[in-house]
């Protein structure tokens, strides 16, 4: 007994200081849910390491954060458990079927109002009248590139311009978005033959990402692509939820 | 006395989160007044990028807003236990970016100075004072592998590369290192 006391204020010590990973983290984050010693062992190591949480320099947020942090929660509607959670998805649902769309599970969201709204209820026309716009007044070294993110049957799309001094992409759309809070929208950059890598999480109308790390520069043929994901995005690192939106970049004239 | 651990402060924020479980934003907003900047600082030091942090610092509060009912006042303090739902969050997101580790040469927004992190703490409240005592005991290369996990949430294999020391001989160091904290704080 005193040995399994031991193990467990090993692992509660490890996990508080971050350093439980993976299964073990898993397993271990289910124990402290149901066993008493654990939980305990776990407040105990956070409260003797809190100090080095205090130590650190408090950096005040960015004044747009909590603003998108309501408009998360507005999407979600009321807070509510997992049950009345999907029973208030349902409330969003659109009557009308689409050929597109994958499952049942994430149909709602497809046809979520906030998402479309999010996005704007913008033709794709109106998209690339952006583009020319945006483009036009702005002076570039290097190709510019971009991307019209549209879906089949989708009433809206979203623009991605690359920026090569910057070497990243902005993605906008007109309108802020909602979301649902138990689901996010992950970016991901495609280049030909190769996995798709995660730019992050779409979570504003207007937002900046940069190339993914070991990228200096847009690959040839690449796609940007929008999947639905867990909320805080792909828990492996590929997109494991459907892709609603996606384009390739195509290269604009400079004169 | 450091204001973010004393009695009075833990009690505001232990009763904010009991009423952000009951459904009350206006707590949730009270609460990110009061712990945003500390939990951004957090976020900022695992992630070593501005915006993903803020990005971490956001999902962060919609955890909090899904999970408030969770937290027990009688078991944890309430400051440790928004600290853990972000740094899991930070690691998490690290990973979900393709990467264990955020070791990037360019970082340089309030780059990390250990040495300054750990002359606040024997300024702080009583009990920082006593973990810098203990952590103060330890040996040098030993102590800076506890702290480089914590800091800036690293694996034991990312601790090793850093500090350019086989991995076994860091989880040694580590496991060691804490028993002889959890040992000095109990004397």
């Amino acid at each position: 007994m005193a040995n399994e006391r031991d193990s467990i204020d090993e692992r509660a010590a490890e996990y508080a200081l971050g350093t439980l990973r993976g299964d073990e983290r898993a397993r271990f984050e289910r124990l402290i849910e149901s066993d008493a010693v654990a939980a305990d062992a776990v407040a105990h190591w956070e409260r003797r390491l809190q100090p080095l949480a205090d130590a650190l320099t408090s950096i005040e947020p960015d004044p747009a954060r909590w603003p998108a942090i309501e408009r998360a929660l507005d999407g979600a509607g009321r807070r509510a458990d997992a049950t009345t959670r999907k029973r208030g998805l349902g409330a969003f649902l659109f009557a009308r079927p689409l050929g597109a769309v994958p499952s049942v599970a994430t149909a709602g969201l497809w046809y979520c109002v906030g998402f479309w709204r999010a996005l704007g209820i913008v033709g794709i026309a109106a998209a690339i009248v952006l583009a020319v716009f945006t483009l036009g007044s702005k002076p570039a070294s290097g190709p510019s590139y971009v991307a019209v993110l549209e879906a089949e049957n989708a009433p809206a799309a979203l623009l991605a311009e690359y920026d090569p001094n910057s070497r990243s992409i902005a993605l906008s759309a007109l309108g802020p978005p909602e979301f649902i809070s138990d689901q996010s929208f992950e970016l991901w950059l495609i280049a030909p033959g190769e996995a798709p890598e995660s730019m992050g999480l779409v979570v504003d109308r207007s937002q900046r990402f940069a190339l993914p790390r070991g990228r200096d520069d847009l690959p040839d043929g690449a796609v940007l692509a929008i999947s639905v994901e867990p909320a805080g995005g792909s828990p492996t690192g590929q997109p494991t939820g459907p892709v609603i939106l996606q384009g390739a970049f195509h290269p604009i004239e400079q004169n | 006395m450091n204001p973010r651990s004393d009695d009075g402060t833990q009690a505001r924020e232990a009763g904010l989160i009991e009423a952000v479980a009951a459904g009350d934003r206006s707590s949730l907003r009270q609460l990110y007044d009061a712990a945003a900047p500390q939990l951004l600082a957090v976020a900022l030091r695992i992630v070593q990028d501005r915006s993903h942090a803020e990005d971490v610092l956001q999902a962060s509060f919609l955890a909090i807003w899904r999970h408030a009912g969770r937290f027990d006042r009688q078991r944890g303090a309430p400051r440790a236990w928004l600290v853990r739902i972000v740094r899991n969050q930070a690691i998490d997101s690290l990973r979900r970016r393709g990467r264990e580790t955020a070791l990037d040469p360019a970082f340089d927004e309030t780059r990390p100075d250990p040495g300054a992190d750990l002359e606040r703490l024997a300024m702080a409240g009583e009990d920082a004072r006593a973990l810098r005592r203990c952590l103060d005991e330890l040996e040098a290369r030993p102590r800076e592998s506890l702290l480089l996990a914590y800091w800036q949430g690293l694996t034991y294999e990312a601790v090793a590369t850093q500090m350019a020391t086989p991995v076994g001989t860091v989880k040694s160091w580590i496991r060691r290192s804490l028993a002889r904290l959890r040992d000095c704080l109990e004397r």
